[in-house]
Formats: structure tokens, sequence, C-alpha cells
């Protein structure tokens, strides 16, 4: 999988790094997942702006 | 009369101010250091002893060199790497206007990691920069030699950027201070980019009072940046920081500190307590979960960056950049998209849970011992990516919420080299961070500490 996405994206790799790349991505990806809170339907990454002024000093 | 360029920033200016001292005498101490420190440190990429400023201002005449990412006009800005060596600038950055603008010299250009993607201050390009406690020691990055050169009293103080704690990591493993500014506090116009969701520019300095002066010059609104913020720009340390309330987690520091870390947290609690300010003890926010989430918007961002010349010139970057770069092209965009999503819910948290009866939140900036340059460099071994694992993830939660930090010295481990504490605050609260940790060096002296020349 991680070859082929870098494939098409023209990001050439050495023999053998697809595989240690996707060793190392796949647990952190699953940590990710793993602690993801429960977001309203309506969240979007661009009221970052607005949260960072709501919770300001 | 002591050596010059061992005061502190707001001593020499105010000495230059009073005519006590002309800016050329401190130029030349500054220099007479350089040239003894410069060959075990490799701090500096190039020296620029001719600087010159005729402004006046509040760092007037006062000697300052910066990461070697912030673009002046017709000077050269490697950043660090082979694929902008030699590369010419048609533009200054805002923070060097603005620094220019207050007075300040530039005396040259300081060493970094490549393209300020790296935490231990190697460099392929440029050569490693040494840590001046021990120079077998990683100085911290990305802001390596801007870490290494004020610890080194080489220069009064430096510009550095924080991505994931490029000013932090350096602040703590050299034992100066640094701020991490909130996220648009200080225009990124004509300063290297990385990942534009986390780039923040701060200073490094011997004391919280130096930061405050470099901080005072350097941030505020720039129409060239439209990420930069309208909020009036406070760094006042006049006020008593006494009052105000410091939040601190007892339980972390005894199931998840290093011990001798966990000491110097305690201890540093317990100065506080006696300058006058209030310890809440709280639990810990989820350092875990957003230094996570914070790695997938630095890897995904900071390899979109890099994409053109990472298929270009791929041959060009360093081995540990490069190796850092590839990843990133395999993060799906949902989880990318997600991790930013969590954001906002995840500060609102941290505000209303970890500082809501609290004005900074206490904790250290790395939770080990300064490591070697041979055990985090590429002939490190098995144990390599490990322990450089181990040094962003104090820092990197603080990037991905976007709010200020000021790592400062917080005493010394049992080798002798320097432990950083780090007091985060609540977005735009760098002049409250700044007057806490001004008090911490009051009641204190591991600021003042300064290596050895031997």
């Amino acid at each position: 999988m991680v070859e082929e996405a870098l494939r098409l994206q023209r990001i050439a790799l050495a023999p053998g790094r697809a595989e240690r790349i996707e060793a190392a991505l796949a647990p952190a990806l699953a940590a990710a997942a793993r602690t993801l809170l429960p977001l309203e339907f309506e969240v979007d990454p661009t009221s970052y702006a607005l949260v960072l002024e709501r919770c300001k000093a | 009369m002591s050596d010059p360029a061992t005061w502190s920033l707001a001593e020499a200016a105010r000495a230059l101010r009073e005519r006590r001292l002309s800016s050329k005498e401190l130029l030349a101490a500054c220099l007479k250091r350089i040239e003894r420190w410069q060959p075990r440190l490799n701090a500096f990429v190039e020296l620029e002893p001719e600087a010159g400023n005729a402004a006046t201002g509040p760092l007037c005449g006062v000697p300052l060199a910066h990461k070697d990412m912030f673009y002046r006009a017709g000077r050269v800005s490697n950043c660090g790497s082979k694929i902008r060596r030699g590369w010419v600038a048609s533009a200054t950055s805002a923070a060097l206007e603005r620094l220019g603008a207050a007075g300040a010299l530039q005396i040259g250009t300081l060493n970094m990691a490549e393209f300020a993607y790296g935490p231990t201050g190697h460099n392929e390009h440029f050569g490693d920069c040494r840590n001046p406690w021990d120079t077998a020691r990683i100085p911290g990055g990305s802001s390596s030699g801007s870490g290494a050169a004020v610890a080194a009293r080489l220069v009064f103080g430096a510009l550095g950027s924080d991505t994931g704690g490029s000013v932090r990591l350096p602040a703590a493993l050299c034992g100066v201070t640094g701020l991490k500014t909130t996220l648009g506090r200080v225009s990124r116009h004509g300063a290297m980019p990385l990942c534009h969701s986390l780039d923040t520019i701060g200073p490094l300095a011997r004391s919280a009072e130096d930061c405050a002066l470099l901080y005072g010059a350097i941030a505020g609104f720039d129409a060239r940046d439209p990420t930069t913020s309208r909020e009036p720009v406070k760094a006042d340390l006049s006020q008593p920081a006494r009052g105000l309330r410091v939040a601190f987690s007892p339980a972390w520091a005894e199931r998840d500190a290093h011990p001798e870390v966990a000491k110097a947290l305690r201890e540093a609690a317990a100065a506080l307590r006696s300058a006058g300010l209030a310890l809440v003890e709280v639990e810990a926010p989820p350092l875990e979960p957003m230094s996570v989430q914070g790695m997938i918007v630095m890897q995904a961002e900071a390899s979109a960056q890099h994409a053109r010349w990472m298929r270009e010139r791929p041959a060009d970057y360093g081995s540990a950049v490069r190796a850092r770069l590839e990843p990133g092209y395999a993060i799906p965009a949902t989880v990318y998209l997600e991790a930013l999503r969590q954001r906002s819910a995840l500060l609102e948290r941290f505000c209303e849970d970890t500082l809501r009866d609290a004005d900074a939140f206490l904790v250290p900036v790395l939770n080990l011992l300064a490591p070697t340059l041979e055990e985090t460099g590429a002939h490190g071994g098995a144990e390599m990516r490990k322990v450089i694992g181990e040094i962003g993830p104090l820092t990197r939660w603080v990037n991905y919420l976007g709010v200020p930090s000021l790592a400062l010295p917080g005493g010394f481990d049992s080798r002798g080299m320097p432990i950083g504490l780090q007091l985060v605050g609540r977005p735009f609260a760098e002049e409250m961070l700044l007057r806490i940790g001004h008090a911490f060096q009051q009641a204190t002296d591991w600021h003042l500490r300064a290596p050895r020349e031997s």
C-alpha cells in the first residue's frame, strides 16, 4: 500500500523502505484512531481559529 | 569589570543606554568568545562581525544571531540544507525587520537541523552542532545553533522556530530560556515554512526577562501574514506574579516522569510556591494522544511542503530528513483532516480542564536525560529510533494546540546536564508565562549558570 501510494505521488523509495515505513506507520495510525474524541457532526477544522480566540487569556 | 558578553541582554542594553559601554566593545566581547567556542560547538554557519545598525530602540547595539532560516533581502539563507545552500532571499523576514527597527545587531546566522526537521542538532550538510555543557551530547533541535550560542554566551539572544519543540528542546538541553509563541502571534513572513498549522517563531535568551524584550519587539499583527492576530502585544514584567496559579500534576510526575526529571519538577513547584504563586494539583491532560495527533499533522504538512524537491532532488536531502519525510506521503488525507478536526475540542479541554483554576501548566520539556550525538545519529544502532522518538512527545502537543509555552532551566541531572521545564498557557498568554518565569528565576539561579570553557 505504501509503495503504491508513494509511486503514484512520484516519491522514489529505496528497496525495502516501503515495508519499513508501513511497519512504523501502522501503529501510529492505529494510535491516532484509538484516541479520537467523539465530535459533533458540524465540527470542521476551520472552527479552530474561533476556539483559539475564545480560549485566550 | 566582568566579561560583558556574560551579562544578560537586559543588563547589556541598559549599559549601552547609559553609555557605560559602547556597542563596539560589546560586539568585541562576543567575538572573542565566538573565536574560542565556535570550533567546539559549530553553532555559527556564518559570522558577520561587521554588523551595524543605525536604528535606536530598546535593543540598540545588542549583538544577536539567528537560525539560518530567517530571510534577509540580498543575503544567503541556507535553511540547514544542501538544496538551499547559497540561496539568496529577495525579502527580509518580518521578525528580523522588527528586531532591526529595535536597534539589534545581527552578527551571524546559526546552525540548525536541515529544513528545521530534526530534534537533535545533527546536520549532514553543515556539520553537527554540539552542546556547550558536554560537546558529546546533543544541543537539541531544530534551533540547535540558537540554543548553543545563547548558552555559551556568544550572543545575547537568538530567534528560533518551533513546529514541534524546536525552540524549547534546544533551550532545555542547553540550559537557556525559550519562548514558543501562540500560533499567529509572530509573523512568519519571510521565514522558512515547514508546517503551516504548527509553525511558530520565538526567542531563545538567558532569562525570561530577556525573552520578554525580544518577544515585545517581534510580536504583533503583520498584514503580510494573514494568520497573525490583532490581539495587543504585552510584555510587561513589572506586575508581580504573586497570586498567579500554576497547575501541576504530581501523579503524572510520579507515574510517568524520569526520576531525575520528576525531582526537578517537584523542586520547581516548591520554588514557585515560595515565590508566592499558588500551586494547583491537576490531572495531566492527554499528552500522548495529543502528541500523536500533532505528529500526524506535522508529517502530512511537512511532506506536502517538500513534495516538489522530494520528487526532483531526493538525493540532496540528508538521509535522516528524507527518512522523516517519506512516511508523510502515506498518511491518508482523512486521518490528517480528522487530526485537525480534533484540535479545537482538545484545545477547549486543555483550557477548561487543566487550566480551569490555573494560569499555566508546569511540565518538563523532555522526559529523558540528554543523549549523545552518537546515540541519536546515523550510527546509533537499534536504539537510535527509540531515543529520538522519546525527544518530542512533551513538546509536540503544545504546537498541536497552538498555545504558548515558556521553557526554563529547572536544574541539572546527575551528569551535569541541564533539565528544562515548561510553563504552558492559554492562547496569547505569553506575558503571563513570562511573569511567572521571571518570578521563578528570581527565586532560583539555574538560568545564571553557564557552561565552563575547558
